[in-house]
């Protein structure tokens, strides 16, 4: 008898009750959840009923598969160091954003006015920290001597005031739950200086890039539950894109933005796998008023998530009755709740019903026809076709905007690799675009039968871009070409993270997984150039 | 899984030795200019235009050439061609789109030794939207400046400096701890551990789930 060859690989470990030893990772929670799954009625019958919220929702964080919270831990990591070596105040509006913190927290106001009146703190230390010489302009350094750091650091201790004019900038027509969340750090912080809490600040927007690879993990899953390796190169991704890392080192809306619309994501794929139940719609509606409270652009969100919610309750209602359409009315007030109560309070107090909304939006000095500004949205992001005026000449937009600035555009919008680097980057991006396109055509069939899920995703995709489109057309006179930024479309990372999923596995059985290790690493180099090009912007 | 990791070690490789080339590479440091001051500051709305000027001594290395033209949001495609006669010496050219920014720096081809006496024409392309360019009047202007030509536009001739960015490290680390919340230059340090275990934990993840 011949001996039987010994394995080249050792046994994978499993969840072994003998020996105490219980597996980690995301296929071992795959393998537990098909056996749960797959107990008995009886055995799911016997649980106990009267289970508490709180117990529901620890059970709920037990079964997140430990791979996901790496990969939040990893993005949180990630963000602290982007926190640590982009110098104060060196992120786009973050003084006005900071100023607006501080209206809150200090007296206990939303900001008054669009000015730049910030307290007498907060002018002190952009001065000091030579903010306004170094915003713009790649060629000036930060502070770099022994006495500009002793002038800062006399002026921190002052005790100069931190009440300021009212003024918050271009953040004041911005909702104010992140600021409000933000007062806490703000607050935990106030023994110290201006930048003790800043520092603090910023570090909660670590939290809520964390929170973004969490959801993003957990949303690939449920869009794509049979390819447990692929959730990991997605999260992994996401969590390693230096702009999610730039945007959440730094105290910014766009941060928490990023990680409402991944939760919102989420649940609505868990929705459309495994049904919409009532609580399941009520956390969607609830989600959805957090988002408008988080920022505006939340908005370009909305007509894809309410297709979404219809979609669902027409399919819940075959199951459910007319109880799903109740569901659906519930949800819909619950997310347009901030909505109606803004506009209420507006017109009580004699303002505008959308309030200083009106301003940032300029519905009052809207123009053009709707054909131009659809023409405006479409050439941001596409080729001009025939018969469009050209508002973009000389630049390929896709290209030389969103393109190259994905691939570094930091500080004040004024820190970006040099050419050469952003065509170097088409290359892998290139690849993982054809990676897609193959794993699309793989699982085409399947995909044919949630054209539903596709629509509500592109819907979303759609309506932020053209948001983002409007926007930018509005405010082109006072501010350029200012909202073609790509911090914007940190909302749509969930969508990132499944298109990087789909091409990992576009590599096939064999060859998915180092492809999925390839989009990793990709990444993770981005990432570290990323923060190499930031060090040598601003301390070179 | 084993391509996975053999995958993930050489893509690892492969960063470690880019960024090892290019800390040893070295930043750009201005070599010298044409000693134009920024007297005028004018702005133009649409681009497709041009001027050359004298381009004053251009030292040896110049690799980029920063001009004075300051973009809004979004920059127009700048060419730079630097001629003797009707001999163009070098060129370069920026894509259209960089960011705001009070110059734009435009990569040439580098030059080995000086050069005297030659001419930079600078081409910019179709505009978004304005940009303005600041320099000196090239001839005595009847109102305001009309066109690019109008100005001499300030240059800056930019060279790879002699150190390398691994010689400056010390300096780096004390300019990071400068200006923050907690000072000092273990920043420098703490911001390297952090990306050291990112880094780890990365590959680790990956080593585990990617089968």
């Amino acid at each position: 008898m011949s001996k039987r060859k010994a394995p080249k690989t050792p046994p994978r470990a499993t969840g072994n009750q003998a020996t105490g030893t219980r597996s980690v990772g995301a296929r071992a929670f795959n393998r537990r959840r098909q056996t749960a799954n797959g107990r008995s009625p009886r055995a799911q019958a016997h649980k106990p009923r009267g289970v508490g919220l709180l117990a529901r929702g620890r059970e709920a964080l037990g079964r997140v598969p430990r791979a996901a919270w790496i990969c939040a831990l990893i993005a949180c990591l990630n963000a602290i160091s982007w926190s640590i070596l982009t110098p104060p105040f060196e992120v786009p509006d973050e003084p006005a954003h900071f100023a607006y913190t501080q209206q809150l927290a200090e007296n206990t106001a939303l900001p008054t006015s669009s000015e730049s009146d910030f307290s007498p703190e907060e002018e002190a230390v952009l001065t000091d920290v030579h903010q306004y010489d170094v915003h713009d302009s790649p060629e000036n350094r930060t502070i770099s001597t022994a006495a500009e750091q002793q002038r800062l650091q006399e002026d921190l201790h002052s005790g100069l005031s931190r009440h300021g004019g009212g003024g918050a900038s271009g953040a004041r027509s911005s909702p104010p739950l992140y600021y409000l969340l933000e007062t806490v750090p703000y607050g935990l912080a106030s023994g110290g200086t201006l930048l003790d809490q800043l520092q603090a600040m910023r570090l909660l927007s670590a939290l809520m890039a964390a929170v973004t690879a969490l959801f993003v993990f957990l949303f690939v899953r449920e869009t794509l539950p049979s390819v447990p390796w692929a959730w990991t190169t997605s999260a992994l991704a996401v969590a390693l894109a230096p702009l999610l890392g730039f945007m959440s080192g730094a105290v910014n809306p766009d941060s928490m933005l990023a990680a409402v619309s991944a939760i919102a994501f989420y649940l609505l794929a868990r929705a459309f796998r495994r049904g919409l139940t009532r609580g399941l719609a009520l956390v969607i509606g609830a989600t959805m008023a957090v988002g408008f409270l988080t920022k505006l652009n939340f908005i370009g969100l909305a007509p894809g998530l309410f297709l979404g919610l219809i979609l669902l309750s027409v399919r819940a209602a075959r199951t459910q009755g007319r109880s799903a359409y109740l569901s659906l009315g519930f949800a819909v007030a619950i997310a347009a709740a901030p909505l109606w109560l803004y506009i209420f309070a507006n017109l009580l107090s004699n303002h505008p019903a959308l309030g200083v909304v009106s301003d940032s939006l300029k519905l009052n000095s809207a123009h053009g026809s709707l054909l131009g500004k659809i023409s405006y949205a479409w050439q941001l992001y596409l080729p001009r076709l025939p018969g469009m005026t050209e508002y973009f000449p000389g630049v390929w937009t896709a290209r030389d905007l969103w393109f190259d600035r994905w691939v570094g555009f930091y500080g004040w919008l004024d820190t970006s690799f040099p050419t050469w680097v952003d065509n170097l980057a088409l290359l892998p991006a290139t690849l993982i675009a054809l990676l897609f396109l193959r794993g699309l055509l793989v699982a085409r069939s399947s995909l044919r039968g949630r054209a539903g899920e596709t629509l509500v995703y592109a819907t979303i995709c759609i309506g932020l871009l053209a948001l983002i489109g409007f926007s930018s057309d509005l405010n082109a006179a006072s501010e350029g070409l200012g909202f073609v930024e790509p911090r914007y479309l940190l909302p749509l990372f969930p969508l990132l993270g499944a298109a990087l999923a789909v091409a990992a596995r576009g590599g096939g059985r064999r060859w998915g997984p180092a492809a999925g290790a390839a989009i990793v690493v990709i990444f993770l180099a981005h990432d570290l150039f990323s923060q190499l090009l930031v060090v040598a912007r601003f301390y070179g | 899984m084993r391509n996975a990791k053999i995958t993930l070690a050489v893509g690892l490789a492969l960063t470690a030795a880019a960024i090892a080339v290019v800390l040893s590479r070295s930043p750009l440091v201005v070599a010298g200019g044409n000693s134009v001051p920024p007297k005028l500051d004018a702005e133009l709305v649409k681009g497709g235009v041009g001027s050359c000027q004298p381009a004053a001594r251009i030292p040896s290395g110049t690799s980029a050439v920063r001009i004075a033209i300051e973009a809004r949001a979004v920059g127009p495609g700048v060419s730079v061609k630097i001629l003797s006669g009707s001999r163009v010496l070098s060129g370069g050219r920026q894509v259209a789109g960089w960011g705001a920014a009070p110059n734009v720096t435009v990569p040439i081809e580098r030059f080995d030794r000086p050069v005297t006496g030659a001419h930079i024409c600078v081409a910019i392309g179709p505009t978004v939207e304005p940009f303005r360019f600041r320099g000196t009047a090239a001839h005595p202007l009847k109102g305001g400046v009309g066109k690019l030509s109008d100005v001499t536009l300030r240059m800056e001739y930019l060279r790879a400096d002699n150190k390398s960015w691994w010689s400056l490290a010390s300096s780096i680390g004390y300019h990071m701890g400068l200006g923050r919340a907690a000072g000092g230059a273990w920043i420098a340090f703490l911001v390297l551990a952090l990306m050291l275990a990112v880094t780890a934990l990365t590959t680790l993840l990956a080593v585990r789930e990617l089968r």
